[in-house]
């Protein structure tokens, strides 16, 4: 089997940022809905429960490091069941980068370029996707190991302007104003969402040197994206308040509008909304990579550039019909509370399974 | 063909051309390819005949033959006037060959020992049986002396020492450091160099590149500190290198950095021997050429566009903020346009009021749209910029007062452009000339107008679609094989100390891992360390 190319500490532990920050950027208010003022709270630790799992990918990744998860199932348990399992990641790929691109597509109609078809965008979006993904997967680390730095520097600097006079202490506290079920709720459905961090790392897994050794910089990047998502929560309640920031839609983007310092600051959701339009890149990298990796899987190694234009389309025509934000909104909510996470634990068991089986074909050679 | 039909048999020795009527040598022309495999010949006059049919009289060849040490021997010299010091040929050469008497005991078969041992005052002297070696020998400054009845020449180089002076570098003016340039003369050079590292451990490996040019290359390393892979790489590539003529560095350099395509620059071309000097000791790797006043750092990373030596003379604290102001100007001299551009025409909302009514008042009754006022202003600049560099000293200063005074003070006067272009436009050019590589300036213009495009097309949503395609491009460059965005992407704690900022030498002790191969350690106890 030819040896993939490895990424760095670096580039692994803002691939884990960008794998946590996905839709949940949009879909935070459910949260906010879930567990009130303890919002912050859940997602810390609905964040940090993705732990075990990713643990268990990188574990089963030891035992055959250059392959992806979806690799052992086929090697171990048949192609077919494989190929069933690629089709179903590359339909929730689609769907992730869809509802990203469409909530982020609806965003900007809102605040800038109203008159701006939002197929146009869409379909910047894609392309440079698809010129960025062209290129070998240590590229696109280094670009999002930049991209991620410029983006959290960005964001947070904006906010900065907003303290003290923007922040309201009676908007934080009491913390848990909620029922422990809320809390709960708001948890459980912080690790469904974040787990599109495991879509990517079931593909980039065969790119990590000795993965379950380096289990730390994955760990790394998930304790301080916890910390930093947590934070933006915090700081857009705190400017808010819990019951505004549940309501309202883009609550990045609107507690950035009312940040003013005198007459000379003004507009910082601008650089807002370049946070979020970094996020909705990568998002769509990342998901044309795993679907373009999955076709690879499914097609072999055949026209790899065709492959890759299908995985550019397919991803571009559900994000040019969704066009409601309402839509993109629900979807990325069902996906996160039913679906990703589900799957993804499927496949680890099978890929468990696998594991057994090759163990028991070769007669304990693997480690 | 003709030429050489017309060149063949005229010597300018009668006896020689006499010879070479009778011989079968002379008859037929000569192409200069054919010396290729020829070997020296045993008489004189067939060498002088030879050399003549070759390069013709025009070129200058003066072929002299004297009978030395009382008539026992015959020497045949051979020389371009143009290429050779006369007098040292006259004082050094000729005289004391034609002086010697026959007091030495002679075996003719050790006449050419004897020269060169006994007779000739130059130390520069080389043995040789090939005509092809003669005939380059003669193009590079040599005198050749033949032997009668012998097929072996001695090469005596007496190059004409007409290269300009050493001067100020003129491209990379600096207020500390040291006030000498490269010259053309590769030897000098090279002097320049050795004598800042007076080591044996710094390696010289000479080429010759260009089917006709014949142009001298000199690839220069540490060989205990670089990396060799890279010296490998870099000197397979120029032993690839097949092209008739090659004029300097910048053409050498484009015939073996990889992805020619991309706008950034891969090496670095500097003037400076103390800046050669200073980065082969970091494990760069640098290539001289003849006749070119510059010399080739390979590899180059994105951060080596703002350094400077004078960096390294200032207060670590002056020189960390003056590569801060660098870094912001190469951030203005792409960006300002076009966030200039954006928010006036599509995100007004960040402009403060007070500023928002002045950019108003100071665009009424301008007539283009601001993108392209503000693409033409750019454009104009520039022009300017071409026009005055172009032109004499004097007159490019003329060129450049007038542009400004018309454009800056008449252009808005007439309506024809806002104020606030005005100075937007000067602030991001005059920005691009602080960086401190002049190759970088280009490259900065260039994704101006690439932002000015994209800001003017969808405003901040296309600025940062440029930025992170301009990144893309950034992070997929490589330098002879080394990722371009190094120190930061792959992030190296110790060379980042040497990058945006300049931290103490006392903090600084570690080479950049990705550029040695072995000796890590350039401060302090200098034990090995991988």
């Amino acid at each position: 089997m030819p040896q993939n190319v490895k990424l760095t500490r670096e580039q692994i532990y803002f691939f884990t940022y960008l794998g946590i920050i996905g839709n949940i950027v949009y879909t935070h208010t459910w949260i906010d809905n879930d567990a009130n003022r303890s919002a912050w709270v859940a997602t810390f630790i609905g964040i940090l429960l993705l732990i075990p799992f990713v643990l268990w990918t990188l574990y089963l990744g030891k035992f055959s490091p250059e392959s992806t998860i979806f690799d052992i199932i086929r090697d171990s348990i048949g192609k077919f069941p494989s190929c069933i399992l690629c089709f179903i990641f590359i339909a929730i790929n689609i769907c992730v980068a869809a509802t990203q691109l469409t909530m982020f597509t609806e965003m900007l109609k809102v605040f800038v370029l109203q008159n701006t078809p939002p197929i146009v965008i869409i379909a910047i979006m894609i392309i440079i996707a698809f010129i960025v993904v062209n290129s070998d997967i240590t590229v696109i680390g280094r670009l999002v190991e930049i991209l991620t730095v410029i983006a959290l520097l960005n964001y947070f600097s904006s906010f900065a302007f907003a303290f003290p006079k923007m922040i309201n202490i009676k908007y934080i506290f009491p913390i848990f104003d909620t029922s422990l079920l809320g809390v709960i709720n708001g948890i459980a459905f912080t690790t469904g969402t974040t787990s599109e961090l495991l879509l990517i790392l079931m593909m980039i897994v065969c790119n990590i040197p000795e993965p379950f050794k380096h289990r730390n910089w994955v760990i790394s990047g998930i304790f301080s994206s916890a910390v930093v998502f947590s934070l933006a929560i915090l700081i857009i309640m705190a400017m808010l308040s819990p019951e505004l920031a549940k309501r309202i839609a883009f609550g990045g983007v609107n507690s950035a509008r009312l940040i003013t310092l005198g007459s000379s600051i003004t507009g910082l959701e601008i650089f807002v909304i370049g946070t979020y339009q970094i996020i909705a890149l990568g998002k769509t990298i990342m998901s044309m990579y795993c679907c373009w990796i999955s076709f690879k899987r499914i097609f072999g190694e055949r026209k790899t550039r065709l492959q890759l234009a299908l995985a550019a389309l397919v991803l571009a025509i559900p994000s040019i019909l969704l066009k409601s934000y309402n839509s993109s909104y629900f979807i990325a909510v069902f996906l996160g509370r039913f679906i990703i996470l589900p799957f993804l634990i499927s496949v680890l068991i099978l890929a468990s399974i696998g594991i057994k089986i090759m163990k028991k074909k070769k007669g304990c050679v693997l480690k | 063909m003709k030429k050489y039909e017309k060149q063949a048999f005229k010597l300018t020795n009668k006896k020689a051309a006499k010879k070479s009527e009778s011989n079968d040598i002379n008859s037929n022309p000569v192409r200069p390819s054919e010396a290729q495999n020829r070997k020296i010949f045993t008489t004189i006059d067939d060498n002088f005949g030879f050399l003549t049919s070759i390069f013709g009289e025009s070129i200058g060849l003066t072929q002299t033959k004297y009978e030395i040490l009382e008539g026992k021997a015959q020497v045949g010299i051979s020389y371009m006037q143009n290429n050779v010091d006369k007098n040292m040929i006259s004082s050094y050469i000729v005289k004391p060959i034609i002086e010697c008497t026959g007091d030495y005991l002679i075996d003719t078969s050790n006449l050419s020992v004897l020269i060169q041992s006994k007779l000739i005052h130059i130390p520069d002297v080389k043995r040789s049986t090939e005509m092809k070696q003669v005939v380059t020998a003669l193009l590079e400054g040599y005198a050749i002396i033949f032997l009668q009845d012998m097929n072996e020449a001695l090469l005596v180089g007496c190059k004409k020492a007409d290269f300009r002076a050493v001067e100020a570098p003129n491209n990379e003016v600096t207020v500390l450091a040291s006030m000498d340039s490269f010259t053309e003369d590769l030897e000098a050079n090279c002097s320049m160099i050795s004598r800042r590292l007076p080591t044996p451990d710094l390696h010289f490996e000479e080429y010759t590149v260009g089917r006709l040019s014949n142009t001298r290359v000199k690839l220069l390393w540490f060989d205990s500190i670089s990396n060799l892979k890279v010296v490998e790489e870099i000197r397979k590539r120029i032993q690839s290198i097949d092209i008739d003529n090659i004029d300097g560095i910048g053409e050498l350099a484009e015939l073996i950095v990889e992805k020619p395509l991309s706008i950034f620059p891969k090496y670095r071309q500097t003037q400076r021997p103390d800046f050669v000097a200073r980065n082969l000791t970091k494990g760069y790797i640098a290539i001289l050429c003849s006749n070119s006043p510059f010399a080739l750092i390979a590899p180059m990373f994105f951060i080596d566009n703002f350094k400077t030596m004078d960096d390294y003379s200032e207060n670590f604290f002056i020189s960390s903020f003056l590569r801060l102001v660098r870094v912001l100007a190469f951030f203005l001299s792409t960006s300002l346009s076009g966030l200039y551009v954006s928010f006036v025409t599509y995100n007004q909302a960040i402009v403060p009021s007070t500023l928002a009514i002045n950019i108003a008042t100071g665009r009424d009754g301008v007539p283009l749209p601001t993108i392209i006022e503000v693409l033409s202003l750019s454009l104009i600049i520039s022009i300017i910029r071409e026009a005055s560099l172009r032109l004499p000293g004097s007159v490019g200063y003329f060129i450049g007062s007038l542009a400004a005074v018309v454009i800056g003070q008449s252009a808005v006067t007439a309506g024809y452009v806002s104020a606030s272009v005005i100075i937007v436009i000067a602030v991001s050019a005059i920005s691009s000339y602080a960086i401190s590589t002049t190759t970088m300036v280009y490259p900065a213009r260039l994704i101006n107008y690439f932002m000015i495009l994209m800001a003017g097309t969808f405003g901040m949503f296309g600025l940062i679609n440029g930025l992170i395609l301009v990144t893309w491009h950034l992070v997929s460059v490589r330098s002879f094989g080394m990722p371009y965005m190094y120190p930061l992407i792959p992030f190296d704690k110790e060379a980042v100390k040497d990058s945006f900022i300049r931290a103490p030498q006392a903090y600084t002790k570690i080479r950049p891992s990705i550029l040695v191969h072995d000796n890590t350690v350039k401060t302090g106890n200098n034990t090995k360390k991988n």
